[in-house]
């Protein structure tokens, strides 16, 4: 009789410590999932949230300048007339959530696009200058970059580092490039694209 | 066993993602939602942002995510896949070099028009060849609003993206790990200290960096902190990046104890080491070797630990209890007879 009520006892024990692993490990449960459904990545959640937005302005005007044959220095902010400065809003969430955006520049041509009628895309610079962050906790100032960087993609103008959660970050990026005293003049067209991830 | 009659059940609807409210407002702009991800990476962060997965060769991979115009005027878009690669911290879409992600990605739509205040919902299928080496792939799924057309001068254009980081391999998922090998205490040009923790990936996924810097046996018994880690170094496997903490201007010099707290996705470490700032602006002290914080000095290690060892515990003494129970027994039954 005594020992009857010990096994039960011990039977509870055991089943409270099983219960308790398949929380502490989530992996547990995915190999079950895995046997019963198939590949785990087949099995998905739905996640909630918002997005993660940028707005530019639609054109730039960075001036008029007087050619030079030793080559000019073209440097000007990527805002149109009425300073529409970019703007990227995140509203995912997530408390780590970081982006970072990257510049991106198309070949600048004038005229017919002969080699002395281009400026390449990957000579163009970009920088973000202040970026003004607000976020829950207020508003803050912070300066991803003030030196150019290469408009190629490969490094950040501009990031959120260190502000957790929704945020909204509002900046006037710089763009700056040096056109060859090769160069005939014109007016060069070209598109500068800004990507955040 | 609950395990698998919560999760089995959610298979077929969880797919069908409800993307939009009525009358749902979008931020500013462009925008970009990952609608879902595997049910197993619930609990990571990056999964939740990125499509962040482990697949075996041959496994097709297929995910939902919304595209919205924030603005007032339509929305024509380009939608396409771009490679990615790690370098220097940074999450780099490369758009001139072909990669895997952009081959074994098919999308059911390269364009969309979306109306103002409105999004549209693109089903992304991800097919690893059988033949794919092992290996971690990156990417990225790219909205583009291209500037209107017929503007002379620069026309400004804008992207959004969802990452894909991909783990390509047969058997288990590759560990995730790191270490924290040095710390650096400098002041930068505005004379406020930064600590800076060298991190190297030694695990076998990329990670992306969060965590905080505390101070504390600072001069007078001081403490400090905690002070976020900037977020977002992101470092493939094998790679050893600075991850950066800014802290307040008026810290005193030390010699302080720091302790950082270092995590990507669901993986925590900690690390410490004696540091003492510069006195001077934009100088750098001499980096100090970070010892590593066991494991178990960590509460979601040692909680869980805690609780099983006292259930343990209540099991022997039940046990211990019972048997001098039984032999009282048997010793009375001698006496009985």
């Amino acid at each position: 009789m005594r020992k009857s009520i010990a096994l039960a006892v011990t039977a509870a024990t055991t089943a409270g410590l099983a219960a308790f692993v398949p929380t502490a490990a989530d992996a547990a449960s995915c190999t079950v999932t895995t046997l019963n459904c198939g590949a785990s990545t087949a099995t998905t959640f739905t996640i909630t949230g918002g997005t993660l937005s940028i707005s530019v302005p639609d054109t730039a005007d960075l001036g008029t300048y007087a050619s030079s044959a030793t080559g000019t220095t073209v440097q000007g902010l990527l805002t149109d007339a009425s300073n529409t400065p970019t703007v990227v809003t995140d509203t995912r969430g997530g408390l780590l959530d970081s982006w970072q955006v990257a510049v991106t520049a198309s070949d600048f041509t004038t005229g017919g696009g002969t080699v002395p009628e281009t400026v390449l895309g990957s000579t163009v610079t970009a920088w973000s200058g202040n970026v003004t962050v607000t976020n829950t906790g207020g508003t803050k100032t912070q300066t991803t970059s003030t030196a150019p960087v290469a408009a190629t993609g490969a490094l950040p103008i501009a990031s959120n580092t260190g502000y957790a959660g929704n945020d909204s970050a509002s900046y006037t990026p710089t763009i700056s490039v040096l056109v060859p005293g090769t160069n005939a003049s014109g007016t060069y067209s070209g598109t500068i694209t800004q990507t955040v991830s | 066993m609950a395990a698998a009659t919560v999760v089995c059940p959610t298979l077929v609807p969880a797919v069908i993602a409800a993307p939009t409210a009525e009358g749902a407002q979008y931020p500013p702009g462009l925008g970009i939602r990952l609608l879902d991800a595997s049910l197993s990476r619930k609990k990571d962060p990056r999964a939740r942002i990125s499509i962040d997965d482990f697949v075996h060769p041959g496994d097709t991979l297929t995910r939902h995510f919304l595209i919205s115009d924030g603005d007032n005027r339509p929305f024509n878009v380009k939608i396409y896949a771009r490679a990615a690669k790690i370098v220097d911290g940074n999450f780099a879409i490369v758009d001139k070099q072909p990669g895997e992600i952009p081959q074994w990605t098919s999308l059911d739509r390269s364009s969309a028009t979306i109306p103002p205040q409105s999004a549209v919902t693109v089903t992304v299928k991800i097919s690893i060849p059988k033949t794919a080496p092992k290996g971690e792939y990156y990417g990225a799924l790219l909205a583009e609003l291209p500037p209107p057309p017929t503007h002379q001068g620069v026309a400004v254009g804008a992207r959004v993206g969802l990452r894909v980081y991909l783990a390509v391999g047969p058997g288990g998922e590759p560990a995730s790990d790191f270490t924290v090998d040095t710390l650096t205490a400098a002041r930068n040009e505005h004379h406020v200290p930064v600590v800076t923790a060298e991190v190297h990936n030694t695990g076998g996924r990329a990670l992306d960096m969060a965590g905080t810097l505390r101070l504390d046996h600072g001069p007078g018994g001081l403490s400090a902190g905690p002070f976020p880690a900037t977020l977002g170094t992101v470092l493939a496997p094998g790679q050893t990046e600075p991850v950066v903490v800014v802290l307040s201007k008026d810290i005193p010099d030390g010699p302080w104890h720091a302790r950082i707290d270092l995590q990507s996705g669901l993986l925590k470490r900690a690390a410490e080491g004696e540091i003492l700032f510069p006195s001077g602006a934009g100088e750098t002290s001499k980096p100090v070797a970070a010892k590593s914080i066991p494991l178990t000095k960590n509460r979601d290690v040692i909680v869980p630990i805690a609780i099983a060892l006292l259930l343990f515990l209540m099991i022997l003494l039940f046990l211990i209890w019972w048997r001098r129970r039984k032999r009282d027994d048997d010793d009375d039954r001698p006496a009985t007879s």
